[in-house]
């Protein structure tokens, strides 16, 4: 399964699952039917993309799609992997800010008390489950399952 | 057989686009332009990769770019260099933005598009002598922004629709209803932003009235932007090779340059990296060089010399265009010449006036 595979699967399973996509931006290419997911970064020009961005249930999630969980971890040009980047992002960018932010680049009105959280999604888990982020396994089989910190899922 | 093209699959993927909208296209296979064998296709791609490209077997039919960024700025400009292979094949092409709309994540201000782009479309269409259309990808008035809706790609899904059934019917395009609605609505866009537009002094210095094909419907006339300025090649030449070598040479690919008296000068910037020019440059200059310098359909048919001002050293400059760089691809196509911080370099059709690309080379420069 591609990187586009696991990103359309899992956009697909979060719309299923009352789950509101704010923005969601594919792999390589322009969608055609998802706002652009780019949160502006004080240290560099242009911001960060995130590939899903959705709410529900006072729960907001930033996904990083890749087919395995090894190229979620490896480091990128930037000497960084997605897991970092995703740690960066909520760390400089608290829940309050994010909410402020979404509000104010797509409308989307999300309720005050609520957390932030980084989730990998992946089609194979080939290497140790890290156990500082949320894993969700897009499988050909089974649909989506979440491999740690489910109870943000239910 | 009917197949779609793609460079990333999220852009004719039915759940991710338009082509659930086409009663041909969501048929279709959708095939990576990776796994292409079809030598047409693949031609279409030897300047930039398109979008999508839709072919029947190894006959291209229409090639599309889309893009959902603000139109101002290089925004739409950059992506040009793909829409001028296509033309130069004979392939009609649909280019998909935005006329207006804002950042999503900076100010709300809203941003227009660049009418040069239009002016260049319909220019390419007479040097070319092929339908080159801009379509546009609707904007949510509530947010300013582009719409995501199910339907919002629907006119864009019924003009593709039309273009390949004048395909198979053997109907001239421009009898197309479609496409008539879409060059008027080219037209209006034309008019509408170009009022906007200031003029350049340097380039009202010369053409009083605006260059011949830069000029709205009404005849008010567009401008380059200040990025590119038209200057006299002979002093230019002798400065820039005063400040490299000394005197100017003179051979034949410096006699072919000073036979037009005037030239076109862009000045782009490098990437932080500094192994190439930034990205919106090398497509900017190839459509300022169809709306700008062109009087014919090859690149040796200019009425100026297009010359690129590029700030980067010789040695990186060779090894970028070894590892052939989209950026630098284009630019050594189009260009007459390139002129880096240490060396001047011929390109395009003046380098095959005769042997040797360096023109001049600072003397402590490899």
């Amino acid at each position: 399964m591609s990187e586009f595979d696991v990103w359309r699967r899992t956009t697909r399973w979060l719309s299923d699952n009352r789950w509101q996509i704010i923005c969601a931006n594919p792999p390589g290419g322009t969608a055609g039917h998802y706002q652009r997911c780019r949160i502006p970064r004080k240290d560099a020009r242009g911001g960060d993309e995130v590939d899903i961005t959705a709410y529900r249930n006072g729960v907001l999630a930033l996904f990083e799609c890749k087919s395995k969980l090894s190229h979620s971890l490896r480091e990128n040009a930037r000497s960084e992997c997605d897991k970092d980047k995703l740690a960066r992002i909520l760390r400089t960018n608290p829940f309050e800010q994010l909410r402020l932010f979404l509000n104010f680049a797509h409308g989307i009105e999300i309720h005050p008390q609520g957390v932030a959280i980084g989730c990998l999604a992946v089609e194979e888990c080939d290497q140790t489950v890290p156990s500082d982020i949320v894993i969700v396994l897009s499988t050909r089989v089974s649909g989506v399952d979440v491999l740690n910190r489910a109870e943000l899922f239910e | 057989m009917l197949r779609v093209w793609y460079d990333a699959k999220a852009e004719v993927h039915p759940e991710t686009s338009w082509t659930s909208l086409s009663k041909y296209c969501r048929s279709a296979p959708l095939k990576s332009l990776n796994s292409c064998t079809f030598t047409k296709v693949l031609a279409l791609n030897s300047l930039d990769r398109h979008d999508v490209i839709i072919a029947d077997d190894n006959e291209p039919i229409l090639t599309i770019e889309q893009t959902n960024t603000v139109p101002s700025g290089h925004n739409l400009p950059q992506r040009f260099a793909k829409l001028i292979r296509s033309a130069e094949m004979g392939v009609p092409s649909i280019f998909y933005f935005q006329e207006f709309s804002r950042h999503s994540y900076s100010d709300k201000t809203l941003r227009f598009l660049n009418p040069r782009v239009l002016l260049a479309q319909f220019r390419m269409e007479i040097l070319f002598d092929t339908t080159c259309l801009a379509a546009i990808w609707p904007t949510d008035p509530r947010t300013s922004s582009y719409r995501t809706d199910s339907m919002a790609h629907a006119e864009l899904a019924k003009l593709v629709d039309a273009i390949i059934k004048a395909h198979q019917t053997g109907q001239a395009l421009k009898d197309v209803a479609l496409v008539q609605k879409c060059r008027n609505n080219m037209i209006r866009m034309i008019n509408h932003y170009g009022a906007q537009y200031t003029r350049s002094n340097e380039w009202q210095e010369f053409f009083p009235s605006g260059y011949l094909w830069a000029r709205d419907y009404t005849a008010r006339p567009i401008d380059p932007p200040d990025s590119c300025r038209l200057v006299d090649t002979k002093p230019y030449l002798e400065k820039m090779w005063g400040k490299i070598e000394g005197r100017m040479r003179r051979n034949r690919k410096t006699e072919f340059l000073l036979s037009r008296p005037k030239s076109v000068v862009f000045a782009a910037t490098t990437t932080k990296s500094g192994t190439g020019p930034e990205h919106p440059y090398p497509g900017h200059l190839a459509m300022l060089d169809i709306l700008y310098a062109r009087r014919g359909p090859t690149i040796g048919e200019r009425f100026f010399n297009l010359i690129c001002e590029l700030p980067m050293h010789l040695e990186q400059y060779k090894t970028s265009t070894l590892d052939n760089t989209t950026g630098l691809r284009i630019l050594n196509e189009i260009c007459d010449l390139v002129v880096l911080d240490d060396a001047i370099v011929a390109s395009g059709i003046v380098r095959t006036v005769s042997a040797g690309a360096v023109l001049a080379q600072l003397s402590d420069a490899s």
